[in-house]
C-alpha cells in the first residue's frame, strides 16, 4: 500500500480519428496524498479534463487508455466496468465546472442525492437524508433541512456547487476531482468555495485534484502544482518551486498572464489625452438619464436596472463592474435599443436615441460598436471573414467593393491578423483569433464608442493577456472610447480609467479607478475588492510556502 | 468525444457514410436508378405505354410482356417505367412547394415572435388539426380531382410541419450573438433573416424534407387510388392499382408490379433520407 491515495503513471489517452489519431494525454504521471491539494493547471485543450476523466474511468468509448491509474490500492486501467463503477462515488468523486447543469432540474435536491447514497452505501432513505443534512451543514449551506426539499433552480450557483461538494463529502470519497469548480461563479462566491474545499481537505484528509486555468487560485489553494500543455505535464512540484522559480517558459508565460490587482505591468491607461474632470459638460457624448428596465413577474416587477445615470467622455475608457445578475448586460443591450428600456433617456451627441427617433438611432448605431463575450457565437459560421468584417460597411455605407476590401484588410491588420485570413470561415480560428475578428468588425466603421461585454471571459489566460494588450494599444492609437463590462477587477485596473460599480441594477459607486479601488465607500465594493486575487498576497503565498 | 471527427468536411463524411452505411448505398442506388428510368422511360420501354391491344388483354407475365398486360392490353412493364416520372415529380413538387410556403412562414414567425408568431402558428395549427390524408382529400374535392390539384392540396397540408420545424430552430439561432451584433449595427431585418438566421437554421428542415419525400409519393399514390389524384390518361402507379381493383385477385400482376414499384421507391427514399440526416446532423452518430 503506497502513501498515495491516487497514483497515475505514464498515462496515455488516445482517440482514433479518421485523418489522424488525437493523443489527448501523453504519458502523464501524477500522485495525490491524503490531505493534499494538487493544482492541475493548463489551458483549454491541454488534456487536463481527459486526464481527470480517465481517473474516473469515464473516458469516452472511442478513447483508448493505457498506463496505470492506482486508486486506493486498485488498478483502474483494464479493470472491468463493475469495479470502476463501485469505486466511483465511493472512493472517488468529481465536481464539475457548471453546477447549474449538474443536477436534474425536475427533481428535488434531497431526492436525487439520497438516491446516489442509497445505491452506493446501501443506506435507507432516512439514513441518506440525515447524512446529507449533516454534510450540508458541513459545507455551510443555509438551512440544511429545508434545502433537501428544494429544487435546483431555487439555489444560487455558489450554493449548488456547495451541494455538489456536500454530495462528495457524504459519499466519504477519498479523492475529489474538481474540474474548474469556480470558473462559472462570481468572484465573491469563488473565494467561499475555495476556502470550503481547503477546509474539507484538511479536516477529512481528502486528496483533491483542483483543475483550473487560473494560477492565482492555485497559489491560494494548492500544495503542489502540475502544469499541463498539449497532453504532457511540463512542470510539477510544490507551489513555491513551480511558481517561485518556474523552469519552463510556458509556466513563466502563464504566470505573467494572470490578471491580478496591484500588478501594473502595462502603462497606466488613458494617459494624456483625456480630461480628468468628469464634470466638463462639453465632452460628454453619451449620456444616460434615469434609465430603468423592469420585467413583470407574478409577484410584481423585477428591476433589472434602477434609474441608472451616467455619461461617457470622448476617448475615455470606462468600466462597468458587477457580478452576474447585476444588470450589466441589460444595460449594454438597452444602450443600443436591443432591449426596450422601461423608462429614462439615452442621448448620443446631444440627440435622444429611442425606437421612435429612427434617424438618431441609426446614427448612434453607426458610431457605437459592440464586442460580445463569446467569440464562438458572435461570428456567423456560414460566412467568410471578409464578409463578416465587411458587412457593416456594405450595409451602412455607400462604399464600393474595392474600398470596403481595403478597409477590411486595414482593420484586420490593426488587430494583428492579415489579408491571408480573408477567405476562411470562423471555425478555422481559435477563440483568441475569433475575438480579434470580432474586434476588427467593431473597428471597421471607425466608431466613437466600442462596448465590450466581458470580451476576455471566454478566453484562456495567456490569450486574455494578448487581447488586453491589443485593446490598450487600440485605445491609444485610435482614440476610441470604450465601455468595458466585466466582473474582473484586475482587468479594470489594467484597462480603464473610470469605473462604475453596478449592484442589483443600481450604480452604487463611481469615480476614477484610483479613487474607487483605493478608497471604496460601499460595503459591496469593499467585498468585491477583497475577493479579487492580489499580486502582493500571491507573491507572499509563493514565497512563504 | 472524438476530436478528429469534428474536422471532417461534408464530402469526407459522405465518404464515410457510403463506406459504413450499406442501407444508405441501397437507398442511393434505388433513387438514382429511378431517376434514370424516369428520364429515359421513352427509350427503354419496350412498348408504347398507351397502346391498346385487346388481343393480348390481361396476359400473364412472359418474355413478351415482362409484367403482363392490363385490362386494355397495355404493357404493364412500360407503364411502370413511365409511372416513375409522375411519382418522382410528385415527390419533388410537393416537398418543394411545401418548403416554399413553410420556410417564409417559419422564418418570420420565429424571428419576430409575439403577435406575428401567434397569428401565423394558429393558422398553421388549423392545418395540423386534420388527420393526415383527410385534409388533402377535402381540398382536392373542393378544387376538383386531378394530379396538379392533388399535389397542391398535399403541399398546402404539408407546409405547417416545415414552418414549425424552422420556427423552432430560428428561435434558437436568433439569440446567437452574431444576430445580436447585426441588430446592433442597425441592419435591415430582412437581410438579417436571409443572411444570418436562415442559413444557420435550415438543417432540421432539410432532414425532415428528405424523409418526407417518400411519404409524399405514397400520399399522392393513395389520392390517385381513391380517384382524387391523377386522371387517365396520366400514367400513375396508384391509379394503375386502382383500375385493377376488381380483378387483381385473378390477375395479380395488374396490381402487384405497380405496388412493388411504389414500395421500392418509397423504401429507397426513406433510406436516403436517413442517410442525409446522418450527413447533416453531426450530433447524430450511429454506432459503427
Amino acid at each position: 500500500m503506497s502513501e498515495f491515495v491516487l497514483a497515475v503513471k505514464d498515462l496515455h489517452v488516445t482517440f482514433r480519428g479518421r485523418r489522424r489519431d488525437v493523443e489527448a494525454v501523453r504519458g502523464c504521471s501524477i500522485q495525490v496524498r491524503p490531505g493534499e491539494v494538487l493544482g492541475l493547471v493548463g489551458e483549454s485543450g491541454s488534456g487536463k479534463s481527459q486526464l481527470s476523466l480517465a481517473c474516473m474511468g469515464l473516458t469516452a468509448e472511442s478513447g483508448e487508455v493505457s498506463g496505470s491509474i492506482v486508486l486506493a490500492g486498485t488498478e483502474l486501467v483494464g479493470a472491468d466496468k463493475e469495479t470502476i463503477r463501485d469505486l466511483r462515488g465511493d472512493k472517488i468523486a468529481m465536481i464539475f465546472q457548471n453546477p447549474m447543469t449538474a443536477l436534474n432540474p425536475f427533481y428535488r435536491v434531497g431526492d436525487q442525492l439520497a438516491d446516489i447514497l442509497r445505491v452506493h452505501h446501501e443506506m435507507t432513505d432516512k439514513e441518506a437524508r440525515s447524512a446529507l443534512e449533516k454534510s450540508f451543514k458541513e459545507v455551510a449551506l443555509p438551512d440544511p433541512k429545508a434545502a433537501l426539499s428544494k429544487f435546483p433552480h431555487q439555489f444560487s450557483g455558489g450554493q449548488l456547487q456547495r451541494i455538489m461538494i456536500a454530495l462528495a463529502v457524504s459519499c466519504e470519497a477519498e479523492v475529489l476531482i474538481a474540474d474548474e469548480p469556480t470558473t462559472a461563479l462570481d468572484v465573491t462566491t469563488q473565494k467561499q468555495v475555495t476556502d470550503l474545499l481547503r477546509r474539507l481537505v484538511d479536516e477529512m484528509q481528502l486528496g483533491l485534484i483542483f483543475i483550473t486555468h487560473d494560477m492565482s487560485v492555485v497559489a491560494e489553494l494548492a500544495d503542489r502544482v502540475a502544469v499541463m500543455r498539449q497532453g504532457e505535464i511540463i512542470e510539477q512540484g510544490t507551489v513555491a518551486d513551480v511558481m517561485g522559480h518556474p523552469q519552463h517558459e510556458y509556466t513563466q508565460l502563464l504566470l505573467a498572464s494572470v490578471p491580478m490587482l496591484g500588478d501594473k505591468k502595462s502603462t497606466p491607461p488613458c494617459s494624456g489625452f483625456l480630461s480628468q474632470d468628469a464634470r466638463v459638460e462639453g465632452d460628454s457624448f453619451l449620456e444616460v438619464r434615469r434609465l430603468s428596465k423592469t420585467y413583470p413577474t407574478r409577484g410584481g416587477v423585477v428591476h433589472a436596472l434602477k434609474e441608472v445615470d451616467f455619461r461617457l467622455m470622448a476617448g475615455e475608457c470606462s468600466a462597468l463592474v458587477g457580478e452576474s445578475g447585476s444588470g450589466k448586460t441589460t444595460l449594454a443591450m438597452s444602450l443600443l435599443q436591443l432591449l426596450q428600456p422601461s423608462a429614462g433617456q439615452i442621448y448620443f451627441e446631444g440627440k435622444e436615441i429611442s425606437k421612435n427617433e429612427r434617424k438618431a438611432l441609426k446614427e448612434a448605431r453607426r458610431n457605437i460598436s459592440v464586442v460580445f463575450q463569446n467569440p464562438y457565437s458572435s461570428l456567423n459560421p456560414r460566412m467568410r471573414i471578409v464578409d463578416i468584417v465587411g458587412e457593416p460597411l456594405l450595409v451602412l455605407t455607400d462604399l464600393d467593393q474595392a474600398t470596403i476590401r481595403a478597409r477590411v484588410i486595414a482593420s484586420l491588420e490593426s488587430v494583428g491578423l492579415s489579408a491571408e485570413h480573408l477567405q476562411r470561415y470562423p471555425h478555422a480560428f481559435s477563440g483568441g483569433q475569433r475575438q480579434r475578428i470580432a474586434l476588427a468588425r467593431a473597428l471597421v466603421l471607425e466608431p466613437k464608442l466600442i462596448i465590450l461585454d466581458e470580451p476576455t471571459a471566454a478566453l484562456d489566460v495567456s490569450v486574455q493577456a494578448q487581447v488586453v494588450e491589443l485593446l490598450n494599444e487600440l485605445r491609444e492609437r485610435k482614440k476610441v472610447a470604450f465601455l468595458f463590462i466585466t466582473h474582473d477587477l484586475a482587468l479594470v485596473e489594467r484597462l480603464a480609467n473610470r469605473v462604475l460599480v453596478l449592484y442589483q441594477g443600481e450604480i452604487i459607486e463611481r469615480g476614477t479607478v484610483e479613487e474607487v479601488f483605493q478608497n471604496p465607500q460601499q460595503a459591496y465594493t469593499k467585498n468585491l475588492l477583497a475577493s479579487a486575487p492580489r499580486f502582493e498576497s500571491f507573491q507572499k503565498r509563493i514565497h512563504q510556502s | 468525444m472524438s476530436a478528429a471527427d469534428d474536422e471532417l468536411t461534408l464530402s469526407e463524411r459522405a465518404g464515410d457514410l457510403i463506406k459504413h452505411n450499406r442501407l444508405f448505398v441501397v437507398g442511393l442506388i434505388i433513387a438514382v436508378s429511378f431517376l434514370l428510368i424516369a428520364l429515359t422511360a421513352s427509350w427503354i420501354a419496350p412498348h408504347d405505354p398507351q397502346a391498346i391491344d385487346f388481343d393480348t388483354k390481361l396476359a400473364a407475365p412472359s418474355s413478351q410482356h415482362f409484367f403482363g398486360t392490363d385490362v386494355l392490353g397495355r404493357d404493364i412493364f412500360s407503364r411502370v417505367l413511365h409511372g416513375a416520372r409522375t411519382s418522382l415529380l410528385t415527390g419533388v413538387l410537393v416537398v418543394s412547394m411545401a418548403l416554399l410556403i413553410g420556410l417564409p412562414v417559419g422564418l418570420i414567425a420565429g424571428y419576430y415572435g409575439g403577435r406575428v408568431d401567434m397569428v401565423m402558428m394558429r393558422i398553421a395549427d388549423v392545418f395540423l388539426a386534420f388527420p393526415p390524408l383527410l385534409l388533402p382529400i377535402a381540398i382536392t374535392a373542393a378544387l376538383g380531382p386531378g394530379l396538379y390539384n392533388a399535389l397542391m392540396a398535399l403541399a398546402v397540408s404539408w407546409f405547417p410541419w416545415y414552418a414549425r420545424i424552422l420556427r423552432s430552430s430560428v428561435i434558437a439561432v436568433k439569440e446567437e450573438l452574431f444576430v445580436k451584433s447585426s441588430q446592433a449595427m442597425g441592419m435591415n431585418p430582412i437581410r438579417i433573416m436571409l443572411k444570418h438566421v436562415l442559413p444557420n437554421s435550415t438543417t432540421p428542415v432539410i432532414v425532415q424534407a428528405s424523409m418526407d419525400f417518400g411519404y409524399t409519393i405514397l400520399a399522392a399514390a393513395s389520392l390517385s387510388f381513391i380517384g382524387m389524384g391523377a386522371r387517365p390518361p396520366t400514367i400513375e402507379w396508384g391509379l394503375m392499382i386502382s383500375s385493377s381493383r376488381s380483378i387483381f385477385l385473378e390477375y395479380w400482376w395488374t396490381a402487384f408490379f405497380p405496388g412493388l414499384a411504389i414500395f421500392i421507391l418509397v423504401w429507397g427514399a426513406n433510406l436516403l433520407g436517413d442517410g442525409i440526416r446522418d450527413l447533416l446532423d453531426p450530433h447524430y452518430k450511429d454506432k459503427r
